[in-house]
């Protein structure tokens, strides 16, 4: 069981470096897209602390969503899908084990490149440090969730837009959650209660993700 | 190439198989015993992929059932998949990577874990050799297709069903495969594949069936 994590994790991070695009893109889209909002909406450092919470949180969730489309689509595609659905060993892990790859490749890099975008919107240390913790929280889930979409719209065509409509709506309780704890912290207030929400999420998600994505692997290979 | 001596039996039993609306096949029987071959033949869209998938567990079956040492394999999944080797007509590597990192990873990924001595032997047994750390999108189809089909070398499985096993191999390549073909025979598995040409695995091989899809009659 270790085994086959471990060799899903270094195969899909091992693919991710040799093709750097896959890492860089949603990096550099999340920059520009928290980039924008100074630009066209005001340089004012009032409004911008106002919005920032939300616009950082919008950004990463528009970022993590780029990459889903390839998640199960070039495993499908070249047949290495067809293998993990004949392997002996349980599918959800394998499943599980490319989630984890997928938020290693898109969503740490946005985790760690997040204080310099906050920096723009003027927010303070403590605001920062609780929009690290929620990113942290957040992330992962939004790779649960995207995945689930991903393996429900395998092999359709346009199935990137289509993945698009069926998950940003999933995406909001995260968006509330994740954006709504560093407003509190802005604003004095406690965001415990918004992370630990943001951790009910996860874990409700690590659980019952791998299970429904394996299943709908399944139905749309057929 | 160590396996167990025991017996093993595949049944297929009143399979059909349908595209859409559409019948490719209808009430397929028939019993597989250890060493014993199942060539399917049958022209473009006749229905030899459909009845390949369904055996190898990756298409449920409406109509039929497929019974693996006396169990339904719908029942018995897991159990099935270790015991079975499917290789469809796509290669299952990653461009990528390297020719013995897929084949690792694409063993490990089967259940069976191998060393990089193994996968060397494997590797250099297709005639590979010298593009072992080549990465694969630079290798020719037929290289590709031979670095799929060295899974097989090491494989422990005692059910392998390949789909057009010998599409874009040369010669020598389709020798040395004809030859783990009958040392797989011969240690008790099973073998189904299929292909639009004629094969020969050796003179007087008598555990071979046929079934012609293009025509839906069987021979024995």
């Amino acid at each position: 069981m270790r085994d086959t994590v471990l060799c899903i994790l270094s195969r899909d991070l091992t693919i991710a470096m040799r093709r750097k695009n896959d890492i860089f893109i949603p990096i550099i889209f999340f920059i520009i897209v928290a980039s924008l909002f100074p630009l066209g909406v005001s340089p004012d450092l009032e409004v911008l602390n106002k919005i920032g919470p939300g616009i950082v949180w919008i950004g990463a969730l528009l970022a993590s969503m780029l990459a889903l489309e390839q998640l199960f689509f070039s495993d499908f595609r070249d047949g290495t899908l067809e293998q993990m659905l004949v392997s002996s060993q349980p599918l959800w892990l394998i499943v599980l084990s490319k989630i984890f790859a997928h938020w290693l490749i898109t969503g740490i890099p946005l985790v760690i490149i997040s204080p310099v975008l906050a920096l723009q919107y003027g927010m303070g240390f403590e605001s920062i440090q609780i929009m690290v913790f929620s990113l942290i929280l957040g992330t992962p889930t939004l790779s649960f969730i995207g995945a689930i979409g991903a393996s429900l719209t395998l092999g359709l065509r346009s199935s990137g837009a289509l993945v698009a409509l069926l998950v940003l709506p999933l995406y909001v309780p995260v968006l509330i959650f994740g954006a709504g704890a560093i407003e509190f912290v802005g604003s004095g207030m406690d965001g415990g209660s918004n992370l630990k929400l943001l951790g009910a999420i996860l874990i409700m998600a690590f659980l019952c993700a791998p299970i429904i994505i394996s299943s709908a692997l399944r139905i749309s290979y057929e | 190439m160590e396996m167990d001596k025991k017996h093993n039996q595949l049944a297929i039993e009143n399979l059909s198989g349908e595209r859409g609306d559409y019948l490719l096949f209808e009430n397929i029987g028939l019993e597989l015993q250890s060493g014993q071959l199942l060539f399917l033949k049958g022209k473009n869209g006749s229905g030899k992929t459909t009845l390949l998938k369904m055996i190898a567990g990756l298409i449920s079956i409406e109509r039929g059932d497929i019974v693996w040492n006396g169990r339904s394999i719908k029942k018995n999944q897991s159990r099935f998949f270790s015991e079975s080797l499917y290789i469809g007509h796509l290669n299952g590597l990653k461009d990528d990577l390297s020719a013995i990192e897929n084949l690792t990873i694409s063993s490990n990924i089967s259940g069976h874990k191998l060393n990089n001595k193994e996968a060397r032997k494997a590797l250099n047994f297709f005639g590979l050799e010298g593009k072992l750390n080549t990465p694969v999108k630079y290798l020719s189809q037929g290289q590709k297709r031979r670095v799929s089909l060295s899974k097989l070398f090491n494989s422990k499985e005692s059910l392998w069903i390949l789909d057009e096993p010998f599409s874009s191999l040369d010669f020598s390549a389709v020798e040395k495969l004809k030859e783990l073909f009958l040392s797989h025979l011969k240690s008790s598995g099973i073998l189904i594949l299929s292909s639009h040409q004629e094969i020969n695995l050796t003179k007087n091989f008598n555990g071979q069936f046929i079934i012609d899809l293009s025509g839906e009659k069987f021979d024995a």
